[in-house]
């Protein structure tokens, strides 16, 4: 497939244009007509990709993190999920330029996957990529947000977690407006894993404040994942107990750090307590997102941007037309 | 000197949406001069043998054939508002409708779409309500399955075999069609020559197979696709959105599937299978199966029942593709309908397959099943309407339910 570098005067470079004739007339210098041109691609975006598309409009990066297994796809998943079957906590769905890259994402929990119980594929262990959601007040008119959730694996936490070099290298946290910390229910009722696992969390979170990588006003979200399972297990004292320990370590050690510390529960798919109801927590988390803007970030072109890819380019020049409307 | 028009729109659609049905019905209103039509032909852009054939189909109360042509055809149609005398263009890209899933699924739009689309005011939008796919969840169904297991008892219901239960991969096609439309509308939008607002018809075809229900189609549409409908209340300025339920064919035709009364003579017809003289007997018996073919030879039995069961497997069996394979028919006289059927047969949908396999069985049997397809009253009091009172609009700007071109209309003013 040919990537001519994209020239917004030429009437024809509206995407790559890809040649797919039967080639150029004999004896001729005309260059084939193409048939067909490409859109964007619909895949996560690469890092890159996700800077272009931030350049003329604010933009709400979430960070979701946490250790392999912890939900952070299914949490997205779910949202995305919500907004399949009507407005999530007054908010409408406006766009998405990764409606693909969501809907490879859900396969494995809906019907037509065959699979006997919902389940989510392991996000690889890849450079990191950004999935992409607007969405609109329903209330507020021209009251829209745009936001992009980092698709990254638990192994990559796990690494930064240990060393704030590591911890440098996720480019990420330096944008996020809101860091969301993953603990695992189905980990915190069994007694020899409890402790390792919010150990882990405030490790990592530890290592991202002191590698400088967290702003002080980025919105930290202490978030229970999988809280069906202490649903399930009858939600005892002794569970309240421990997440009330967990919160006021956390307190202890982050309060200081940061202007937002909040604590949730979440139960994205709560196959374990199904009165719960889908996504349980997550329209909550998703206000909060879109209505705590710690600050306007305007991302400046750099001299130094050499996307030409279709997937970077299609952002950039998708908001250039919006800044010039 | 010939009239330059001021409009330009777009018909689009996924496959089956009912795009093929609306421009039949369009292309015979259009045409006649007595009937109360705002617009009018002014004159005709391309080949009218399609629009011919597809007329011709609607006229007879036959659901049009698919073929290559869908996506080959090249036509404009100039309509002419009587009132005001602007004209628009009315184009159609593809009628297959599988471009557009091409560009969800492939992300590559043709040439030839961009093109028109560059020069378009507008659109309209078709979506069939009987081809609309769901984001159905596992864990909904599981849900149910546990409240139906409390009711029935858990003992009668199975627990499926793990071992045996084999994961679908992902494919893209089969994304749900809310998603598909969406990202339609967000490659229209995406476009840089992509000039806001711009107007967008959603019509609800086969607005009488839910018209029952007294919902509006701006209701219908918020209720089935909802993601749909956030999509365009969010993005006001840059669509400006009307809803139709329309019913161009103005009810059901014939139904395909056979009923008892079709069978001139159902013991000499299962004598014939039973006997196996031929290919297709043997074929056929061969899947009756064995209780089905037990109760057909019982000389005691009731032949209303020998019908019903022939009826009901016939069914199961004309719903499945494969049934034709030239040795199997090779001794059968096919008339030309059932030559042309089998001509397309590659570019068929379900409804297609069905009628196919109908005319070779009645092909292959002409002294024991009838052509004559069974109607109910329903079907019979459409073959009483006018052709142009069959067509009805339903949805807020509609002011005359049986003008076709409303649409148009509202996208042009």
């Amino acid at each position: 497939m040919s990537e001519a570098p994209h020239d917004p005067m030429n009437p024809n470079a509206s995407g790559n244009a890809q040649a797919k004739t039967g080639g150029t007339a004999k004896g001729t210098s005309e260059a084939a007509v193409p048939d067909f041109i490409d859109v964007h691609r619909g895949k996560e975006l690469t890092e890159t990709s996700a800077i272009a598309l931030a350049y003329s409009k604010p933009v709400q990066w979430v960070v979701i993190a946490g250790p392999v297994g912890s939900g952070k796809t299914t949490l997205l998943t779910s949202l995305y999920e919500l907004f399949q079957w009507g407005c999530v906590e007054n908010h409408l769905f406006a766009e998405s330029l990764t409606l693909p890259a969501l809907e490879e994402r859900c396969h494995l929990s809906r019907m037509i996957s065959d699979i006997p119980e919902p389940d989510t594929a392991r996000t690889p262990y890849d450079p990191p990529t950004y999935l992409h959601l607007k969405v609109c007040s329903s209330t507020t008119k021209r009251s829209c947000k745009d936001l992009l959730f980092t698709d990254v694996s638990g192994e990559m936490f796990e690494y930064a977690s240990n060393s704030t070099e590591a911890c440098k290298e996720l480019k990420f946290l330096r944008r996020a407006s809101h860091f969301v910390m993953l603990l695992d229910s189905e980990k915190a009722l069994r007694f020899e894993k409890r402790w390792v696992m919010v150990e882990g969390a405030r490790t990592l979170l530890r290592s991202c404040f002191d590698s400088g990588m967290l702003r002080r006003d980025c919105v930290i979200h202490i978030v229970w994942s999988k809280f069906d399972y202490f649903v399930e297990a009858g939600d005892k004292q002794e569970h309240k107990e421990f997440r009330d320990e967990v919160m006021t370590r956390f307190q202890s050690d982050f309060e200081s750090r940061t202007r937002h510390l909040q604590f949730r529960e979440v139960a994205s798919r709560p196959t374990k307590a199904p009165n719960l109801g889908f996504a349980k927590g997550v329209g909550i988390l998703l206000n909060q997102w879109v209505t705590v803007c710690p600050r306007v970030r305007s991302m400046k072109l750099s001299a130094g941007f050499s996307g030409s890819r279709e997937s970077e380019l299609f952002g950039q020049r998708h908001f250039e037309t919006a800044k010039k409307s | 000197m010939t009239n330059v028009p001021s409009n330009q729109f777009l018909l689009i659609g996924l496959p089956s949406a009912g795009k093929t049905s609306f421009l039949a019905a369009l292309w015979y209103m259009v045409n006649q001069s007595d009937i109360k039509c705002a617009l009018k032909l002014e004159r005709l852009e391309g080949d009218s043998s399609y629009l011919n054939l597809i007329r011709d189909a609607w006229l007879e109360y036959q659901s049009v054939p698919r073929t290559r042509l869908e996506s080959q055809i090249e036509v404009s149609m100039l309509l002419e508002d009587q009132q005001t005398q602007k004209i628009l263009r009315l184009t159609f890209p593809d009628l297959s409708g599988e471009s557009f899933t091409s560009q969800w699924a492939t992300r590559q739009v043709t040439t030839k779409y961009d093109a028109l689309l560059r020069h378009s005011n507008g659109c309209i939008l078709f979506i069939h309500p009987d081809n609309v796919l769901k984001p159905h969840r596992t864990d909904s169904l599981n849900a149910l399955t546990e409240i139906i297991e409390g009711i029935q008892g858990a003992s009668e219901v199975s627990e499926p075999d793990l071992a045996q239960s084999l994961v679908k991969p992902w494919d893209v096609e089969k994304a749900p069609t809310q998603v598909q439309l969406v990202e339609l509308l967000q490659i229209i939008a995406g476009r840089d020559y992509f000039s806001p607002p711009f107007r967008l018809a959603v019509v609800i075809s086969a607005w009488d197979l839910i018209g029952a229900t007294s919902k509006s189609p701006d209701d219908w549409i918020s209720s089935e696709l909802p993601l749909l409908n956030q999509y365009l209340t969010s993005n006001r300025t840059s669509f400006e959105v009307a809803y139709y339920g329309l019913s161009a064919q103005g009810g059901r035709y014939a139904a395909v599937q056979f009923l008892p009364t079709d069978f001139k003579s159902p013991q000499d017809l299962v004598e014939i299978l039973s006997k196996g003289g031929d290919k297709l007997s043997a074929w056929l018996w061969g899947r009756i199966g064995d209780a089905a073919q037990a109760l057909l030879q019982d000389k005691t039995s009731d032949p209303n029942q020998v019908s019903s069961r022939l009826a009901k497997r016939f069914n199961e069996i004309i719903s499945q593709a494969g049934m034709y394979e030239e040795e199997r028919f090779a001794k059968f006289h096919l008339r030309g309908e059932t030559k042309d059927l089998l001509a397309n047969r590659h570019y068929q949908s379900e409804k297609d397959v069905l009628r196919l396999n109908r005319c070779l069985l009645e092909d292959a049997y002409p002294l024991n099943i009838s052509r004559e397809k069974q109607y109910d009253q329903a079907i019979l009091d459409l073959h009483q309407k006018h052709p142009a009172r069959r067509t009805f609009l339903n949805g807020r700007h509609v002011i005359n339910p049986h003008d076709i071109t409303e649409p148009l209309q509202w996208l042009m003013h």
